[in-house]
């Protein structure tokens, strides 16, 4: 029996869509037998992540409508064997699927794989119900914002009210320069005021928008920082004890190369 | 009763006509009217019906529909514009969209289509006949959509994520670049799924 998980945040933009399609890519990298989930009805893009999109066929609401099977509509990774998309359908809406039939299907899924991670749309309406229906743990995405951090706090009051009290935080796009100088929130008042665990921090990175458009996930790429962070987080999911990054931005220059030195 | 059917969707009442004859239908029609007629007041009826049924009655029944129960009846004869399997489809009933077709919006025509603008990703374009696009394929299209392998697709720019014909599935290569940009058309040859520069006397 595997383990479900749903990520995310409230607010639009933040990441959860990209953090589901490297947490997944990760935990796959790690051996695990992982699913993904959109959840996100009518505006699908984990497809688009992970580079699916001209394979699918059939699609979520066709799997709870019974037009096809849920082993058909389930997509294989082209990279990794043991990964697996299930898209949703682009042409329809959020009500066509119920909670009650995305519990079941999540259900199901748990039977077949190690780990399903749930992408959820933005809002608090019938998609999120949806998304949190079948799932026993939740990763709250934020970014250092005091908007997506009040939309997140508003999230975790609903999990919570659902009786899902397994719950941990990402914070997405920190720039490590700004949070030094003051000039964005910082980790511990935004740990502070959510008052749940912190799971990870991916430090904000240009290279995300080129990794989603070639649709390979950061994780793929070795060089990539944002891809080592999400790594960690995968790893700290399987229960490891990863520390948390360097929160100092590599500073580069002349001068730094003394700074580094007589810091020693 | 028996000459008619009612139905509810989200548009109002549907009913099927089966009868032919005319007084009995309207009979039925009235009789299943006044068992309810609070919850039918003010909606609107759809007539479908397997025979031709005079302009006349349909007239007079629209109106003594309207005084009686401000209904307002929209009758559809069922004209049968399908295209039978291996039929020719130069000869089907074609319509023409004249807009872009966006992500998430999903089109089907029995019969020919024919797209003035583009077919965005995220799009699904489906016909029974031939599909023709005067702009750039980025979507879904899918001809001969009841079964018919002689379908093809035509368009200014086929950058498609799934190319269908009949019951063939034909995805698009995992490179992103360097697809032509040139006017092409997809048929199918033997098993699969091809796609050919247009070349107007190669076409057939």
């Amino acid at each position: 029996m595997g383990t479900s998980i749903v990520v995310t945040s409230g607010k639009g933009g933040v990441g959860k869509t990209t953090t589901t399609a490297n947490i997944g890519t990760a935990l796959a990298m790690l051996g695990k037998k992982v699913v993904v989930v959109d959840a996100d009805t009518g505006l699908r893009n984990l497809d688009l992540h992970l580079g699916l999109e001209n394979r699918i066929v059939y699609n979520l609401v066709d799997v709870v409508e019974g037009t096809c099977k849920l082993k058909q509509a389930l997509i294989k990774d082209k990279r990794l064997d043991n990964l697996f998309l299930l898209p949703t359908a682009q042409t329809k809406d959020k009500t066509a699927v119920t909670p009650e039939q995305m519990q079941e299907l999540v259900e199901n899924l748990k039977n077949e794989f190690d780990y399903v991670i749930i992408d959820c749309p933005a809002g608090i309406e019938h998609g999120f119900e949806n998304a949190v229906a079948g799932a026993d743990r939740a990763i709250v995405v934020t970014t250092p914002e005091v908007s997506a951090v009040r939309d997140a706090d508003r999230i975790i009051g609903k999990l919570e009210a659902k009786g899902l009290e397994d719950h941990q935080l990402i914070i997405n796009r920190i720039k490590f320069e700004m949070t030094k100088k003051g000039e964005m929130l910082n980790i511990d008042d935004m740990t502070d005021i959510l008052a749940i665990k912190l799971l990870g921090i991916v430090p904000d990175d240009e290279k995300i928008v080129i990794s989603t458009n070639r649709g390979e996930p950061a994780v793929t790429d070795p060089a990539s920082k944002a891809g080592q962070a999400y790594k960690n987080i995968a790893r700290r999911l399987l229960g490891e004890e990863v520390p948390f990054m360097e929160l100092e931005n590599e500073e580069s220059g002349f001068f730094s190369i003394f700074k580094k030195l007589f810091r020693r | 009763m028996g000459s008619v059917v009612f139905k509810g969707n989200r548009n109002g009442i549907v009913v099927y006509v089966l009868g032919k004859e005319p007084n009995e239908i309207k009979k039925d029609i009235f009789e299943k009217l006044y068992q309810g007629k609070d919850f039918f007041y003010g909606s609107k009826m759809f007539l479908k019906s397997e025979y031709e049924l005079s302009e006349e009655f349909l007239h007079t029944l629209k109106e003594e529909l309207s005084k009686e129960f401000n209904i307002n009846l929209v009758f559809e004869d069922k004209k049968s514009n399908s295209i039978k399997k291996g039929s020719d489809l130069n000869e089907a009933i074609t319509k023409i969209y004249k807009r872009t077709i966006r992500s998430g919006q999903r089109i089907f025509y029995d019969g020919n289509l024919v797209i003035i603008g583009d077919i965005n990703s995220g799009a699904e374009v489906v016909a029974t006949g031939n599909i023709i696009v005067l702009g750039v394929v980025r979507g879904i299209v899918h001809a001969g959509a009841d079964g018919n392998y002689k379908a093809f697709i035509a368009a200014y720019e086929l950058q498609p994520e799934q190319i269908r014909i009949a019951d063939v599935i034909s995805r698009s290569p995992d490179d992103k670049g360097n697809r032509p940009k040139i006017p092409e058309v997809a048929k199918i040859k033997g098993k699969f799924i091809s796609i050919e520069p247009y070349l107007p006397n190669k076409l057939f």
